[in-house]
């Protein structure tokens, strides 16, 4: 089982300052952190990694060369490795831009490890720009299905779902040309269900939790469970430090290609500010302090009257 | 590009227009005003429906263009009976690639956030996501949307290019436009003179294996839904667009968020809840108020033992007036707070619910 974690580099807390000229966010002078929800995704990860436990985790990361600093987070956590995809081209990318450059990224990392992804995992949103559009996006451009904003995510024992002599035939078939490195027919999409992996997902919904079963290759985006995520180990946080991460530029990113995902585009133009579909024209920091009244009356009822006097005489009551 | 505006329109099931969609075509009105006075150009509002019950979808089409929409269409296949974002983006991309809208505008529901961007990414649009409101300037529409936790306002406009513009709205939001945030959504339509209705219903089958290059018995992966969960305990009416909520912690308990929904009844209102409320399965999901749930812009928040978490305050920082109560003096909740009182609101709500009572005599 191999599961690519795509993992961002935010704000603490979800403050920022924004580049009014570029409408990008300026990273220096805050705190830097994983994004929280990623922590979800990473959490998630190594919970499939329990129960199948030859599991790889491998995180990646598209950012400046300080979004290194979640990749090694994510070591420290237990994946086995993580790369940073880092490119001045890339800078100032929309979220589009990024899930191209995140899918290609997938691929690039699949041809390095000789591996497969069976699955992407990703917060179902960031707590800077906090759009959750890219985890569909990147589904889209893989051509894989997904669900998002799940709490549990667990793999389905391939003995409890019967393998038809198709299916099997079909994954015979493609491991071949895998051997024979079949470049063109390695980017067909999979006959659904054909590598006999499936997920079990929990995804929160107003209306009741839904229990998806989600066949491999696939992806999935993470909101906060109720259980706590892992802190990392510290014989893994030193080794993290000490790693070389390696890190994809443009010209690899960009020799990959998504077929059959609908682009639009030529490839040069994939991420950057010049690709990208939106332009920012302002950013407001919004002022939203409050000038609190605090009433610290041991007595209840004299508290409620002193409240309540003061929100009927404003009319808010 | 068609000078047109899709909605994307939900059901329950039973063929009824969700809360979200009607308030959808309340926001198509005013998106289509002010961009034909952006652009003076005319504008059509289509409904946009897809499913496999046919006498559902029909029932809904009838609703929809009674409530904003001029035309209707909708996408019928047997693959369509459950929502799942990969045949949804294929039929309705199949779509819009043939007939080119300006604009496929989505509320920000569950289904929503799940298909919106996975059809952007199809189309190679751009998307706005989560708009709270709208502008014009130079003749172009401006979007505005939060970033940061509510912290920064972002505007934000489209390239001029040959594709469909992708938006979802925040539910209970546009105050600035209607003036009154959702209530407009009641409104009759003074803004904008209707073109002529031509009530047109089309209907478009689909069939996923209809596709030129798809090799026969090939499917779309796609997930299968297995069970649905029954939503832990469900308090009333969805906080989304209310004017009044009541809220409740960690501190409350199952016992006071009896005392809140007593209040929140009193005031009109809905009630809202924190993460640990909702973790505890003292209350569904629906009314959790935060960074992994919604953001609210009521005229008054009152707070029972929340201690004003981060996650939380994202969620209803923008309220008019916010009212805490907490029994820790230092709770952080003070910090983003209009009044304040400091006790168990086991004892203050009561004494609040009195209080209110007798001055309504």
């Amino acid at each position: 089982m191999n599961i690519i974690v795509c993992v961002k580099q935010t704000p603490e807390a979800g403050r920022g300052e924004m580049n009014p000229g570029t409408g990008t966010v300026c990273r220096t002078g805050q705190k830097q952190v994983i994004n929280p929800f990623d922590l979800y995704a990473m959490e998630a990860a190594l919970r499939v990694q329990e129960k199948e436990p030859d599991t790889r985790i491998i995180a990646v990361s598209m950012g400046p060369a300080s979004a290194a600093s979640v990749l090694r987070d994510c070591i420290g956590l237990g994946a086995e490795t993580g790369y940073l995809v880092s490119d001045p081209a890339f800078e100032g990318s929309d979220v589009r831009g990024t899930a191209q450059v995140l899918a290609r990224a997938v691929r690039v990392i699949e041809k390095r490890e000789g591996i497969r992804a069976d699955a992407v995992f990703c917060g179902a949103k960031t707590v800077d720009g906090g759009t959750s559009m890219l985890g569909p996006e990147l589904a889209q451009f893989l051509g894989v299905p997904q669900v998002t904003y799940a709490l549990h995510c667990s793999p389905q024992k391939t003995q409890e779902l019967q393998k038809t002599q198709e299916m099997q035939e079909a994954q015979k078939l493609q491991e071949s040309q895998k051997l024979q490195g079949g470049a063109g027919l390695q980017n067909m999409p999979e006959e659904a269900g054909a590598r006999g992996i499936f997920f079990r997902v929990e995804k929160e919904d107003d209306r009741g939790n839904r229990i998806y079963c989600l066949p491999a290759p696939c992806l999935v985006t993470f909101t906060k469970a109720s259980f706590q995520v892992r802190y990392p180990l510290i014989a893994r946080i030193l080794e993290a430090e000490s790693m070389e991460l390696p890190v994809l530029t443009a010209e690899e990113i960009l020799a990959e290609e998504l077929p059959g995902a609908g682009l639009c585009g030529d490839n040069s133009a994939a991420a950057g500010p010049g690709a990208a579909a939106m332009q920012v024209q302002a950013v407001q920091l919004r002022k939203l302090e409050k000038q609190s009244q605090i009433i610290e009356d041991p007595d209840p009822v004299k508290a409620v009257a002193a409240l309540a006097q003061r929100l009927f005489s404003e009319g808010i009551l | 590009m068609k000078k047109e505006i899709w909605t994307y329109l939900e059901t329950d099931g039973r063929g009824e227009l969700l809360p979200t969609s009607i308030e959808l075509l309340a926001r198509a009105k005013v998106i289509a005003a002010a961009a034909e006075q952006a652009e003076e150009e005319k504008y059509t509002i289509c409904a946009l429906l897809a499913g496999a019950d046919h006498d559902a979808l029909q029932n809904a089409t009838e609703k929809a263009l009674g409530a904003g929409a001029d035309r209707a269409v909708l996408i019928e296949g047997p693959e369509l009976a459950v929502y799942r974002a990969e045949y949804y983006s294929d039929a309705v991309g199949e779509l819009a690639e043939k007939e080119k809208p300006q604009m496929i505008l989505f509320e920000r529901t569950t289904d929503g956030m799940d298909l919106a961007p996975r059809l952007a990414a199809r189309l190679g649009s751009g998307m706005i996501s989560d708009c709270v409101d709208l502008a014009a300037e130079d003749g172009k529409l401006l979007w505005i949307r939060h970033a940061f936790g509510g912290t920064a306002a972002v505007s934000a406009s489209f390239r001029e290019q040959e594709s469909t513009q992708i938006i979802s709205i925040r539910p209970g939001s546009f105050g600035g436009m209607t003036g009154r945030g959702s209530e407009a959504a009641g409104q009759p339509d003074t803004e904008r003179s209707v073109p002529e209705k031509d009530g047109a219903v089309s209907l478009v089958n689909y069939n996923s294996a209809d596709r030129a290059g798809r090799a026969a018995g090939e499917r779309i992966a796609a997930p299968e839904l297995v069970e649905v969960l029954e939503a832990a305990a469900d308090r009333g009416m969805d906080p989304a667009s209310a004017r009044v909520i009541v809220a409740g912690g960690n501190g409350a308990g199952p016992e006071g968020f009896k005392l809140i929904e007593e209040l929140a009844e009193l005031l009109h209102g809905a009630v809202g809840a924190s993460r640990v409320a909702v973790d505890k399965g003292w209350i569904s999901h629906a009314h959790l108020i935060g960074q992994s749930g919604i953001t609210v812009t009521p005229d008054l928040y009152i707070n029972c033992g929340i201690s004003g978490s981060v996650q939380h305050i994202v969620g209803m920082r923008d309220a008019k007036c916010v009212v805490s109560i907490n029994k820790d003096p230092k709770a952080l909740i003070f910090n983003v707070s209009d009044y304040g009182i400091v006790g168990d609101l086991h004892k203050v709500l009561p004494a609040l619910i009195a209080e209110i009572r007798r001055h309504r005599g």
